[in-house]
């Protein structure tokens, strides 16, 4: 990432890597994440992704990015209410062939949400939301793992469990993870960025 | 199927009773529309060369009688410039004359031999000729040439009728058939200021297209020559085979020009306009009818895009292209017009042979729903739903992608 007006900071995310973006409320936590998944266009600087610079790019890139490089996790998650969670699942295995529903059913069962698969997703508690979120994320392939404040709503033990499984599906594709939060995560793998 | 989940998805969004209003008002309108132009077709061809055998074809004009006619004064005939002037019309397709004898004709007719109910008469006459390619009878029958023992006459089919239900009927006479008249021959006496000659004549047909008494153009040249006063023919009537019977501007243009055309004839071009009429508004209220129900299937779809804006917003950012996005939007509206529009082209189908069925047509005299009616409502309906297609993708479009 170029120079960046906005934050005064110039970033250079390499696969592999692990970076917490950490600030208060209005700092542009989940704005930075939006820019870089491409929500959000209309800002000042420069931003380039496989060496394309983004503001050149057409609906049909980011599609492109998004089924092969970026995975996201939204503050608001974007799970379809009216859907069940397994269906929620299912629309980001029928977009790629990275992971089978088996492999997907035992992320829900990793994350303990296995149980509540045929619950529709307007009816789960938020945190719940945000495990399911999780798993969807990770049923695709990327090489940049963007999560605007994943954890909010988990106890410390699920939280763990996530971040773990998190870890291991980023190592596994050697891609970069960035995550937003109010607060240090405390895990210190991961490079601290205060905005 | 690839994109299942999202197929529900939106199916779930959009369940099919919600647009079914939509489809029963498309359906009546493409009805209507298709009704309109078949009805259209079928009273054109009501009219048309395939029923030239009706004789719609062909009309009569005469020239009104005046007083200086009654004094004997001038000229009930046609003129070379009006007879010119008739045959360069658009809508005139042939012309000819009606030749009178110009000699007394005295008819004697027995029918003794045939039992003593059958009368014996004289009477005076008078016949006419019109170029044989405007006779409808069998013209092997009706020729002459000097000489020839038997002149053949032609009589209206009319008359016949007149005679069997009115003259018969009061004056307790037997009636006659058509073959029955046929075997008899009877006597002409032909008179002139310095001839006679008497002749036999027999009834070769009956005609449905010209209301004269008709004899081959021969022996009315070779009666007007021999027996006759020889004045060069002048002809007081004409008989016209139109282009087009249902053409306005024919009546008009004998009307202007002082002619008397036959009334049914005038009432008939009035029929035709007044059809011409019903069916252009049919079919614009059906055309309205289809175009305002495809604004408002297509408003109704856009409707729920933007109550379900958020949804399609995610499905993009989550990686879903925008076609994929639009094709279960463009399917329901493109499967509502499909269904809607062969609805329509079957019920019209229905509707006309219900119609035809009512004014005792068979369906198969007449070619309605020609390929190309058929191939023509299929590429309209294929026409909207390629508009429609590009529409719902272009507002998916800006939906997902402008609002960045």
């Amino acid at each position: 990432m170029q120079k960046s007006a906005v934050w005064n900071q110039e970033l250079c995310i390499n696969p592999g890597s692990l970076h917490q973006f950490v600030a208060y409320s209005g700092k542009g936590k989940s704005s930075l994440l939006k820019v870089l998944y491409g929500i959000q266009r209309n800002f000042q600087g420069g931003y380039q992704l496989d060496d394309v610079d983004v503001k050149n790019a057409s609906s049909a890139q980011w599609t492109q990015w998004r089924q092969q490089l970026l995975g996201y996790i939204p503050q608001s998650l974007d799970l379809f209410d009216q859907l069940s969670v397994w269906e929620n699942i299912e629309l980001q295995l029928q977009l790629s062939s990275r992971k089978t529903a088996d492999e997907a059913q035992e992320m829900l069962k990793t994350l303990d949400v296995m149980d509540i698969a045929d619950k529709k997703a307007g009816l789960i508690s938020y945190g719940q939301k945000q495990r399911v979120a999780i798993v969807r994320a990770l049923c695709q392939p990327f090489r940049y793992l963007l999560l605007d404040e994943p954890f909010g709503h988990l106890d410390n033990e699920r939280r763990s469990i996530a971040l773990d499984l998190i870890k291991s599906e980023a190592a596994a594709q050697d891609a970069a993870v960035l995550l937003t939060a109010h607060h240090n995560i405390g895990d210190k793998t991961f490079a601290t960025h205060a905005l | 199927m690839r994109y299942k989940t999202l197929q529900q998805l939106v199916k779930r969004q959009n369940p099919f009773w919600r647009f079914l209003a939509l489809g029963l008002v498309l359906a009546l309108g493409f009805t209507l529309t298709i009704s309109s132009i078949a009805f259209f077709k079928f009273y054109r061809q009501a009219f048309s060369q395939n029923q030239k055998a009706h004789n719609e074809y062909y009309l009569t004009v005469s020239k009104p009688a005046s007083v200086i006619n009654s004094l004997g004064l001038g000229n009930s005939g046609f003129s070379e410039h009006s007879l010119n002037t008739i045959s360069n019309q658009d809508f005139v397709a042939d012309v000819g004359q009606f030749i009178s004898t110009q000699f007394q004709i005295v008819v004697e007719v027995s029918m003794e031999n045939l039992g003593k109910q059958f009368p014996s008469f004289q009477t005076l006459l008078f016949f006419e000729s019109v170029p044989k390619r405007f006779v409808d009878v069998d013209t092997n029958a009706f020729k002459w040439k000097p000489g020839d023992p038997v002149v053949p006459v032609v009589l209206p089919r009319d008359y016949l009728v007149l005679y069997n239900y009115g003259f018969a009927t009061s004056q307790g006479w037997p009636q006659v058939s058509e073959n029955l008249l046929k075997q008899l021959t009877f006597g002409l006496q032909l008179r002139g200021e310095n001839r006679q000659e008497k002749v036999r004549a027999r009834v070769a047909g009956f005609s449905d297209r010209i209301n004269t008494l008709l004899v081959p153009a021969s022996f009315v040249q070779w009666g007007n020559a021999h027996i006759g006063t020889n004045k060069p023919p002048s002809a007081s009537r004409l008989i016209i085979e139109l282009n087009d019977p249902l053409n306005e501007d024919v009546y008009t243009f004998f009307t202007n020009a002082g002619f008397d055309v036959s009334r049914s004839d005038a009432a008939k071009s009035k029929m035709a306009r007044i059809l011409g009429f019903s069916s252009l508004f049919i079919w614009i209220v059906g055309a309205v009818i289809c175009l305002l129900g495809i604004s408002v299937l297509l408003l109704g779809i856009y409707l729920s895009l933007a109550s379900h804006q958020q949804e399609i917003r995610q499905l993009f950012h989550l990686g879903y292209p925008i076609r994929a996005i639009s094709r279960p939007y463009q399917q329901l509206a493109v499967l509502l017009v499909l269904i809607t529009g062969l609805f329509g082209l079957f019920a019209s189908m229905l509707l006309m042979k219900a119609i035809l069925n009512e004014v005792d047509v068979q369906a198969t005299e007449l070619n309605v729903f020609s390929f190309g009616l058929i191939a023509g409502v299929v590429l309209s309906v294929c026409g909207i739903c390629v508009l429609l297609w590009w529409l719902l993708k272009h507002r998916i479009y800006r939906m997902v992608w402008n609002k960045a």
